[in-house]
């Protein structure tokens, strides 16, 4: 999770990215940033993030992205 | 709950209603409406109506200067017969004619259901608030003397559309040719009903006349108009089967190759009607009358205009 | 009969509300089915064989891909090795039905909407070719098809990712795909946003009918006393350009993109406010879009349902597809982070713009549209890091009304030259605008009367403008929150019916519609 919190904030700094829960709904993290962040998470955690995956409610907090990054170690 | 909710939408819109009805009433004067409408109460004999054909064909100032006639030509491009007759209705609040000549050419102007809905809502509204209709009274309020500067110079004479441009026409083979049928359709024939009942009523004679116009004009449309003229006892003049008579020369007389007369066929159209209402339609020569010396300055002003001063 | 007609306005649409009333709950959608086929059958009679065909084919692209899915699941019980092979085979055997039933609703876009395009392209390239050119084709293009198209296939796609259950309802689906007051403009919806709703007939509610009427004659307030008021002066500008040039082609350009915007907000408030009427919520489709700060905010404040359709279904897949994916690995390699991250974005930005161009029409303004927006955006993702730093070194706010202006006036030009190109007639007509704007720039245009050449008389600019200083105001209520039809309807009845008689009366009045004026298409309608 920490691991998680620190590629957010290098990547979109300046989000309270721990209690924020419309990262996405509200146009904090922007498509561009999503593209970056999901290659980010694919290297760091070796998962493959598909299309079907990039959904508001899988990004919308730090807590959802990590329930995904779990969910998707678990079926590789 | 469900009763005092419909009663305050019924008084939303009757409020509304009224509104509109106090503008009109209030806004809409005969110098608004124009037209036709800004002639002198009760001074016209006759009134021409019809779509672009009426409108381009008869010239009011002619039938003035030769036969001493007063009348209007009520013509509007693309006419349906339901805005003709409402139209006409409406004219008759203000004029009392003798003679209403009605080109046939709108009777066949067939532009499906939906399109005849369409104008039927537009047309009830217009009707029931004129304002609707005239809603851009106010352009001329705002900075009116920029106004005429922007306003496109264009004198009409009675109604008459003036236009001496110059396209031939071989009549046996125009070179387009309208695309509606020759049958009088329930709508429009309910709507041609209604006219000659409303001319029956208050006395007027009908008579149901075409502009020569080999793009518009078939042997069948003739024989469609020749029966329902027969049916109500109408006369009807089809000047396409006098183009001769009345001296069109297709060389000359139109200025878009058959479709519309210009000047020089409008005076040739006009004359013959003249002619043809000078015996039966009991028609005064008013050019002596001093009540109408107004129609001589006018005259003046439309020979200078069309340069046969 | 479209959607400012009084036909539809005070015929159809109340005599639709009554009947909806009357029958019971169950057979409502039915009744809209039916008044949506009769809608779009009246405007274009047989072409609705277009609309049946791509609604057949994701119906049914839809219970197949649906029924793959079933089958991998039910693979689950299977022994493990065999549970893989069924799955595997399961997941290509749906990537096939989900091609073959979007390529039937996109061919058809294609083919009735590029095919002449292409073709005379190709013709230009291969003007020698042995085998002739090919023939020009007189395609009519059905109402919709741009719409409804991208409908179809982001049901597919949903359904094929499992965001969404296919729909085992036939009328119901077609509903989704036809429901009439979204067929002429969009917005464009997804299935799980407005299908349940459309399917419910859910009761008529007062609130709902008032709010929605008030919605409809704003869009018409919009639509009727700025747009097509201004219509006559755009077209004049651009149909004749090549006979003004300086400060008349940036007033045509900047009218054109009010007139874009008054026209084609308006119509969706239409769309919106029926949709309302009916207990539909249909999503919204713009956002203050002049307020935007950078190119991208004004595409997710403008016409946003085709941005977000374009988001999801061009951006995403291009980028996490097996051949993004790769190129981002690679061009993480080669450039290192920080310019990896914006090499990444190239490929999947450029097939999103050049699709928003061509989804407008086949034409290369359209393109150059699309890839002006492209640029920009690409531009800004490499500028906006060193913006911030420039700020910061002069120790400016980045949020502070200094770089907020300059950010607008940045965005005003940014916009007014875009839909300079969008709506010249052709790309090399839009570059002679844009180049006559500053060789022939003389002030005394304001002053010799050339402004009353259009058919507008004084009157026109007036009102034009003060409507244009009403929308202003609402889009600054709205960006600041204040939900007007909420407040309005808290005010006491007399002073709230005065303001509801000025605002008909405002539109009966100032609108440019009948007489002396020529009817002017809603703009969108002909994408």
């Amino acid at each position: 999770m920490d691991k998680l919190l620190a590629i957010l904030e290098e990547i979109e700094p300046g989000n309270d990215y721990a209690s924020e829960t419309r990262l996405i709904d509200d146009g904090l993290i922007n498509s561009i940033s999503l593209l970056t962040l999901v290659s980010e998470l694919e290297d760091a955690f070796d998962i493959e993030i598909l299309p079907a995956d990039l959904i508001p409610a899988n990004f919308n907090s730090a807590r959802s992205m990590w329930a995904m990054i779990q969910r998707l170690q678990k079926e590789s | 709950m469900k009763i005092k909710r419909f009663l305050r939408v019924t008084a939303f819109i009757a409020v509304l209603a009224a509104l509109l009805a106090l503008l009109s009433s209030v806004l809409v004067t005969r110098k608004v409406m124009g037209g036709v409408y800004c002639e002198p109460l009760n001074t016209l004999e006759y009134i021409a109506v019809g779509d672009s054909e009426c409108l381009a064909g008869v010239s009011p100032m002619e039938l003035w200067k030769d036969f001493g006639y007063t009348g209007y030509n009520c013509g509007v491009p693309a006419q349906r017969m339901q805005d003709a007759y409402y139209e006409l209705k409406n004219i008759l609040r203000f004029q009392t004619p003798k003679v209403v000549l009605l080109e046939t050419n709108m009777i066949f102007r067939d532009l499906g259901y939906i399109h005849e809905a369409k104008s039927f809502v537009r047309s009830l509204a217009y009707r029931l608030f004129p304002i609707t209709r005239y809603h851009s009274l106010w352009k001329s309020w705002i900075f009116p003397k920029l106004n005429d500067a922007a306003e496109q110079s264009g004198t009409t004479f009675k109604g008459v559309h003036y236009n001496t441009q110059i396209q031939s026409c071989d009549p046996s083979n125009p070179s387009k040719k309208s695309e509606y049928g020759s049958e009088i359709l329930p709508q429009q024939r309910y709507y041609l009903d209604r006219i000659t009942a409303l001319c029956k009523k208050a006395g007027i004679r009908l008579i149901l006349f075409t502009v020569p116009t080999p793009v518009n004009w078939s042997p069948d449309k003739h024989d469609s108009i020749q029966q329902y003229a027969q049916e109500k006892s109408l006369p009807f003049w089809d000047l396409n089967d006098s183009t001769a008579q009345a001296g069109i020369d297709w060389s000359t007389d139109t200025y878009d190759g058959g479709d519309h007369m210009n000047f020089y066929g409008a005076k040739k159209v006009t004359a013959w009607l003249g002619r043809h209402m000078s015996g039966s339609c009991g028609l005064s020569d008013r050019r002596g009358n001093e009540w109408y010396a107004f129609w001589n300055d006018e005259l003046a002003e439309y020979l200078d205009f069309t340069n046969q001063s | 009969m479209d959607y400012i007609s009084p036909l539809y306005l005070f015929v159809f649409l109340p005599g639709l509300l009554l009947l909806y009333a009357l029958i019971p709950k169950k057979y409502r959608w039915f009744l809209l089915l039916l008044a949506s086929y009769c809608f779009y059958f009246l405007i274009s009679r047989q072409l609705i064989v277009f609309l049946l065909a791509a609604t057949g084919a994701a119906y049914a692209g839809g219970l197949l891909i649906g029924a793959q899915e079933a089958r991998s699941s039910a693979a689950q019980a299977a022994q493990p090795e065999q549970a893989a092979a069924i799955r595997s085979r399961a997941l290509r055997t749906k990537r096939l039905i989900l091609f073959a039933a979007i390529a039937v609703p996109a061919g058809l876009l294609l083919f009735l909407k590029y095919y002449n395009f292409f073709g005379s392209n190709v013709n230009l390239l291969l003007s020698h070719s042995p085998s002739g050119p090919l023939p020009a084709l007189r395609l009519a293009l059905p109402l919709g098809i741009s719409f409804y198209t991208l409908q179809a296939v982001s049901y597919l796609v949903d359904v094929s990712q499992g965001k969404i259950q296919p729909d085992r309802h036939p009328g119901r689906f077609a509903l989704y795909m036809s429901f009439f007051p979204i067929i002429m403009e969009g917005p464009i919806c997804r299935y799980s946003q407005i299908a349940p709703a459309l399917y419910a007939g859910q009761p008529l509610k007062g609130k709902n009918i008032s709010f929605g009427a008030q919605r409809i004659l704003w869009g018409l307030f919009k639509k009727l006393v700025i747009a097509d008021r201004l219509n006559p002066m755009v077209n004049a500008i651009f149909n004749h350009h090549e006979q003004y040039s300086g400060l008349v082609v940036v007033l045509g350009a900047v009218c054109y993109a009010f007139q874009l915007y008054a026209d084609f907000s308006g119509c969706i408030d239409i769309t919106i406010g029926a949709g309302e009427m009916f207990g539909v919520s249909l999503p919204e489709n713009f956002r203050q879009p002049f307020f935007a700060r950078t190119a991208s905010e004004f595409w997710r404040r403008w016409h946003m349902t085709l941005g977000a359709w374009l988001k999801d279904y061009i951006f995403f897949p291009v980028s996490l597809s097996r051949l993004g994916k790769k190129l981002t690995k690679k061009a993480r390699r080669t450039f290192g982070r920080r310019a990896g991250q914006i090499a990444q974005t190239v490929l999947p930005l450029a097939a999103v713009w050049l699709c928003s161009g061509l989804w407008h029409g086949a034409g290369w303004n359209y393109i150059f549209y699309g890839l002006y927006y492209f640029v920009l955006i690409l531009l800004e993702t490499i500028l906006q890091p060193l913006c911030e730093k420039a700020a910061a070194r002069l120790s400016l706010d980045m949020h502070g009304p200094l770089i907020r202006t300059l950010q607008t006036v940045k965005m005003l030009l940014i916009i007014f030259t875009g839909e300079l190109f969008f709506r010249a007639n052709g790309l090399r007509a839009g570059f002679a605008m844009l180049g006559s704007v500053f060789s022939g720039f003389s002030w005394s245009v304001f002053t010799d009367g050339t402004f009353l050449q259009f058919g507008l008389v004084p009157g026109d600019f007036a009102v034009a403008g003060a409507a244009l200083l009403i929308v202003l105001l609402v889009d600054i209520l709205h960006e600041r929150g204040v939900h007007i039809r909420e407040q309005v309807s808290g005010w006491k009845l007399p002073l709230r019916w005065c303001f509801y008689y000025a605002a008909i009366l405002a539109v009966i009045l100032f609108g440019a519609y009948g007489t002396g004026y020529l009817p002017a298409d809603m703009i969108y309608a002909g994408f």
